[in-house]
Parts: C-alpha cells; structure tokens; sequence
C-alpha cells in the first residue's frame, strides 16, 4: 500500500531515496534499530553524538535538513508531508539518529513555532547544520507523568529570573548546549498556568550535570542540578506563564516520531533463522504482524497530514501496539537463546532496555488516560 | 485459473453512497441480536439487501456486480457486521463469492449470489498455515465426507466444499455442491452463533462442479480471509461503541464508570485494537486490490489482529457490562458466540502469524 501523491511530492521522496541510497550506507549503525538506553562509556558516547551531528551536517549540505523549516531559516521550505516522508526513507537506514532525536524532533519545531526572531535566527540554521545540541529540562523527581506539577522555580529578580531545582531523565544533557527549560514562574495561580518555557544556557556556572545510571547500564539520561542559574527576558520561549501551551505542543511531536522500525522484525528473523525451535515462526509473524500494523498507521497520519488534517485516533494507539511487540520480540528473542540469554549480549541488553519503552515519552498509562479522556471521551477520575 | 485483475474499486462518492444507505438500512432493519431462524424471512431479507448492492459490490459487471474492490467490499461487510440483519450476507456474499467469481465455472452461481436469488457458504475444512486440510475427498467427479457445524449451511443452496483428490496424492481441490444434489444431507445442528445458523453436511457420492485446485485460488481464499477480518472489525467497533454507552451513563460509587482508571483502561486497550485492525484491514484491502505481492501477509495481519480485535472487545465489553452483560436479553453476549465461532474458521490468529513467520523465514533463506 503506498500513499498517492503530487508529481512533485513524489518526486522529493525519489530525490531523497536516491540522496540517501548513496549516502547512508556509510553511516550504517548496525544495531541502531535494537539499541535502547545504550550503555557507552563517555568516549563512546561522545563518538555517537558527533556522528549524529556528522549525518545532520550532510543532511543540511545536501538540502535534507529542516524540510518544514521556512527557507530565511535554513531549512527547505516544504510542509509537514514532506518532513514526514523523508523520515519515513530514513528510516529505512540503521543511522545515528538518537543523540539528536531530541533536539531535531522536539526542540526544532517549538523554537520554529514559538521562538522570538533572535532565538530562531540563533538556533534554528545552528541546529540544522549540525552544530548545536539541545536537551530538554522537563521531568523532575516529583514531577514525571505529571509533569505539570514541576516545581523548579524561577524567580523574578531585576529583569531576569534566578532559577533553582532538579531536573532528571535528560538524554543527552552531558553533550547538549542548551537546555529547554520547563520552570515556575507563578507559584499561586493553578499548576498548569503558572509555568515558563525558557532557554537555559547550560555552561551557566551554577548547572550541574551528572549521568544517571539506566537500568540497562547505560548513562545516556542525566540529572541536572539547578542552582541560581539567571535567565533574562531574551529566553523566554513563548510568553512568560504560557509553557504549558508551549510543552504541549513539543509533545505532540511525538505522534510523528512513530517509526515502524523499532520493531526488530529483521534482527529476530536473523536469530530465528540461527536458532530454529518449533512455534517460533508463529512469534515473528506476530512481531512482523505488528510491524505492519504500525506501518499501516504511520500511513494513516501521512495521509492526514498530506490532506492537512489532525492525526485521527490511530497515531495515540501505535505507541502501545510498538512497544507491545518489542516485548513479545525481547520474550522470543530470550527464549531462542539458551544459556547466552544469561550473558550480557545485544538481545539481553534489548530485553532489558523494553520495559524502558513503556515509561519514556508517556507511560502505558498515560497513553491510556489520554486514548480515555481524549478520543474516547470518558470522564477524568 | 485466479489471477484476479487490480481493481481501483468504485469511486469514493458511489461507496460513500452504499455506505449510507447501508447505515440507514441497518438503523431501520439491523438487530442487537440475530432474529430467530425462519427461512423464508432469510430469504426475503437476502433480496432486499441484493437489491441495495450489498452482494455483488466487489464482483464485476459481466457477473452483474458494481465492478467495485475488494476494498469497497469489506468495507461494506465490516458496517453489516456492526448489526445482526438475518441473512447469511457473511457467508453467501463475504466467504463463497470470492471462489465462485476466481473461475469461469463459478459465475453461474455467481451471478445467482450476486441478485440475492441464491445462498451460498464454504466448508473448507481446517486452514493452516501450509495450505487447507479437508474434511472430504474428491474422486474427479463426485465428493465423500462429513463437514462438521457448516455455518449457514441450514438454508444454503451451494457450498463450496474443500477436498482432497483421491487421484492426486496431496492435492487439495475445490467443488461446487448443491445441497438439493443427489447425495447430500444438510442436518442442522445448534450452534452457539445465531447469526449463522449452522448445519453438519454429509457428502456420499455428491455429485459437485470442479472449481480449481486450492493451490491456485489462493488469492480467492484471502478474499474470503479478509472478508472474516473486516467482520470481526465490525463486530470490534460495535462492542467499543456499545461498552461506551454503557460506561458513560452506569453510575456506582456515585460516578459513571467511565470515570473509574480501571475501566477507562480497559476502554483504551479495546480502542487500540479497533484502530489496529482498522489500520490492517485498510491495508490488505489495498494490497489484494492492487495485486501486491505481499498481499497474503498483509491479509493474515489483518485477520489476526482483527480476530484478536473482536476477542477482546467481545470479552471485556461483555464484563464492563457487569451483570447487565451477562443476560440473555443484553446484546454482548452475542458478540462473544459470534467472535468465538468465527475464530474456528479459516485460520486462527497463530495460524496466520504462523503464515506471515514461514513467509518472512523463506525468503531469502
């Protein structure tokens, strides 16, 4: 099944699968698709960042970056169709993409959508080309999924502000620049509108980074201590007091990044074949059911956006049925491998790293109260 | 010989048309549960409906059909499926159709199907993932066996029956029977779906019309697979739709129980296997139409995941009822029979995992 389209939206697509055809082999990560939470020592997560920011770079010299960027800011001018379809050809490569998953898929378009013309002008051709690496300052040890329960403060002081509290679970923050923050800057009104989205320099001597060690054994997330770091009207991203609108709609980019691919139907199929045991093929055609299933839905929210709609009901059930089949994967993939599902190996490292798929970016049970509330229309508890 | 021509279906207006005049006739005619079994009332409803096009959508005009896909075919099952309308469309339009049109020898009946003149089902005995394992044999001109709890059979005129070729070692064929045929006894027999009114079939020395070797109506077998799918779909969306009713106005505690975290889960998880069936159902519609060589995956993803679709909207539906539910008089506990039933033909969803596994295995190995 593919999508139809304009003579020149599709030739943009087949100018991009060629781009990519000659290029992207030389940036393979072979278990890109079967890596969560990585456990890298600080050298090799360094190389990973650079690498991403390597890809980024030919991406932006070859006219790749920025698809939905408008043109005076570095990128390509087209719409959301076109951005989406690039993804989905990139996807097809196994690239460094997740050191900077943050800073293009989230940070990008809210600086595009609700930045002052220093702060695009600043960041978003920086961003594009590569150079710049962001984090984003959102959880909080009391404030997770209710994220808008945040407490770190910023208080008004002069004509700026002087923030204080602790942020966890940030991807990247050791590598990243900047970091866009979700802080307090009303502590009387209700929760959801006393909050500030802001631009937080993270050389500012009073932020510290230490790694947090992840289950899986890897430090890609981070605690980040706050401690009297000043910021001034000029970071304000949006309004003061408007950031919940602003993290919002950051997070609704998270209904795009839906990639098929996190179902690791190829390197199970590599295993199965390896390893053949009797009701095994049945489990990979449920992984390569779901695979379809969720290609089938990344299908449905492109043809929305090509006819300029709202993602339907589809895009809020895809994160469940994923992460469903990577645990029927990582439930195969431990059963085929014996006394190696005992050792530390890339599948043990994947079985361990999936139930980290059904906390970040909106829990199982937060999917579900938003598919309740939401699209079904059922009353909040 | 099968290969069906790629179709574009009909135009988005014309389908858009059947599908409302199907949703206004299902509002006036459909039932929260399947009427009582009367034959002559089956019939009167089977011509009404031809009449409304619902049978012959997916069939093309030299056999009196709309020309239209397969797509708009099971889009039109999938909205019959959300009522219980008394009359074997499932069988007669969903599951026999697509077999008799695959080869020249079927269009007689074919054409009877499409008018709503004639009845049909399929006795195919078990589908695997390596090929169907029938319940009756073939001898070149006439069919031996038993096939157990045919749905619809009770009123059926033809029945597509699968065999194997006593001739040919292995070789699974299909035949065309008339149930008024010398030869064959229709016993019916209770069953736990309503809707399709079952009836054992005994074949001694039937006379049957050869329709091909299975082998070679593989892409008519899948039409009849996805026609089940789009029915459990159907079926899937009518529990959601109904369980929300219910969750919304129910109170306990003092509050609807939609409001409770426990049941609003539960009505999440039936949300997402709808939107995952509807996604597959979509997709392999496209994919038989458009004779894409990944068809047959896409049409056992489909049926999977809509039987599992169904399943758990027919049971959690039913138990968000609570007791109401669990009454005779309430409309879940017919979906629960019709899931349950539908679930033993043409493949469970292991089977059609299994099919998608062997396939991927295969190649390039």
């Amino acid at each position: 099944m593919s999508l139809q389209l304009t003579p020149e939206q599709a030739g943009f697509r087949d100018a991009a699968r060629a781009w990519l055809a000659d290029h992207a082999p030389a940036y393979d990560e072979p278990d890109s698709h079967l890596t969560i939470f990585p456990a890298l020592t600080p050298d090799e997560e360094r190389k990973k960042v650079e690498a991403s920011q390597r890809w980024q770079r030919l991406k932006h010299d070859a006219g790749f970056a920025g698809i939905a960027v408008p043109a005076e800011l570095g990128g390509r001018g087209l719409g959301l169709l076109e951005n989406l379809l690039f993804n989905d050809e990139e996807s097809a490569y196994r690239l460094p993409l997740d050191a900077l998953s943050v800073t293009m898929g989230m940070v990008l378009p809210t600086l595009v959508r609700w930045g002052t013309p220093e702060q695009r002008d600043r960041h978003v051709p920086a961003i594009l080309a590569g150079q710049e690496v962001w984090c984003q300052l959102f959880s909080e040890p009391g404030a997770g999924s209710d994220l808008a329960a945040l407490s770190t403060a910023a208080v008004a002081d002069g004509d700026g502000w002087v923030v204080r509290g602790q942020k966890v679970w940030t991807s990247y923050a050791r590598d990243a620049r900047y970091g866009y923050l979700l802080a307090r800057t009303d502590r009387d009104g209700p929760k959801h509108a006393g909050i500030t989205a802001f631009r937080l320099d993270l050389t500012d001597p009073a932020v510290t980074i230490r790694p947090l060690r992840q289950a899986t054994g890897g430090a890609t997330f981070n605690e980040v201590f706050i401690d009297g770091a000043r910021v001034g009207a000029a970071d304000v991203i949006g309004e003061v007091g408007d950031g919940w609108r602003v993290a919002i709609s950051t997070l609704m980019n998270e209904r795009y990044a839906l990639d098929p691919k996190v179902i690791p139907v190829e390197a199970l199929t590599a295993l199965v074949r390896e390893r053949p045991r009797p009701g095994a093929a049945a489990r990979l055609g449920e992984v390569a059911a779901a695979h379809r299933v969720v290609s089938a839905i990344k299908l449905r929210l492109l043809s929305a956006a090509r006819d300029g709609l709202e993602p339907g009901p589809e895009g809020s059930a895809a994160k469940l049925v994923a992460t469903d089949a990577q645990q029927v994967a990582a439930d195969l993939a431990m059963e085929l491998l014996g006394p190696e599902a005992r050792t530390d190996n890339r599948w043990t490292a994947y079985a361990i790293g999936v139930p980290g798929l059904r906390i970040g970016g909106g829990t199982d049970e937060i999917m579900k109260n938003v598919i309740a509330q939401r699209v079904l229309g059922l009353p909040r508890s | 010989m099968t290969t069906t021509p790629a179709s574009a279906g009909v135009s988005a207006e014309d389908r858009a048309d059947l599908l409302r005049t199907t949703r206004a006739w299902l509002a006036a005619h459909g039932g929260a549960a399947p009427p009582a079994f009367d034959r002559g009332q089956r019939r009167g409803t089977l011509a009404e409906v031809a009449a409304l096009g619902w049978l012959g959508v997916g069939a093309a005009e030299e056999l009196d059909g709309a020309g239209g896909g397969w797509g708009d075919h099971v889009a039109l099952l999938q909205l019959v499926a959300t009522r219980f309308v008394g009359a074997p469309v499932l069988s007669t339009a969903g599951l026999a159709l697509p077999l008799l049109v695959a080869t020249e020898r079927g269009y007689d009946a074919a054409r009877r199907v499409v008018a709503g003149e004639a009845t049909a089902t399929v006795a195919l005995g078990t589908w695997t993932a390596t090929g169907l394992r029938p319940e009756a044999t073939w001898d070149g001109r006439v069919l031996e066996g038993r096939v157990l709890a045919v749905p619809d059979a009770i009123d059926a005129d033809h029945v597509v029956v699968a065999a194997r070729a006593t001739s040919t070692a292995d070789e699974v064929v299909l035949a065309l029977v008339a149930t008024a045929a010398e030869g064959v006894t229709v016993t019916p027999v209770s069953a736990i779906d309503h809707s399709a009114p079952a009836a054992d079939l005994d074949l001694a020395g039937a006379e049957a019309l050869l329709l091909g070797r299975a082998a070679d109506l593989g892409d008519a077998l899948d039409r009849a697979i996805l026609s089940l799918a789009a029915t459990e779909l159907g079926g899937a969306e009518r529990c959601l739709e109904l369980t929300l009713e219910h969750v919304g106005t129910r109170e306990q505690f003092g509050k609807v129980i939609g409001a409770f975290q426990a049941v609003a889960h539960q009505c999440a998880e039936m949300l997402v296997h709808v939107e995952s069936a509807r996604a597959a159902v979509e997709s392999a519609a496209h994919a038989l139409d458009a004779g894409s060589p990944d068809a047959a995956a896409a049409v056992s993803t489909a049926r999977a995941t809509s039987q599992r679709a169904y399943a758990f909207c027919a049971d959690t539906g039913l138990h968000l009822h609570g007791g109401i539910g669990f009454t005779w008089e309430h409309e879940p506990h017919w979906h629960l029979r019709r899931s349950w039933s539908l679930r033993s033909l043409l493949g469970s969803a292991e089977d059609h995992y299994e099919r998608i596994g062997l396939s991927i295995l295969e190649e390039g190995a």
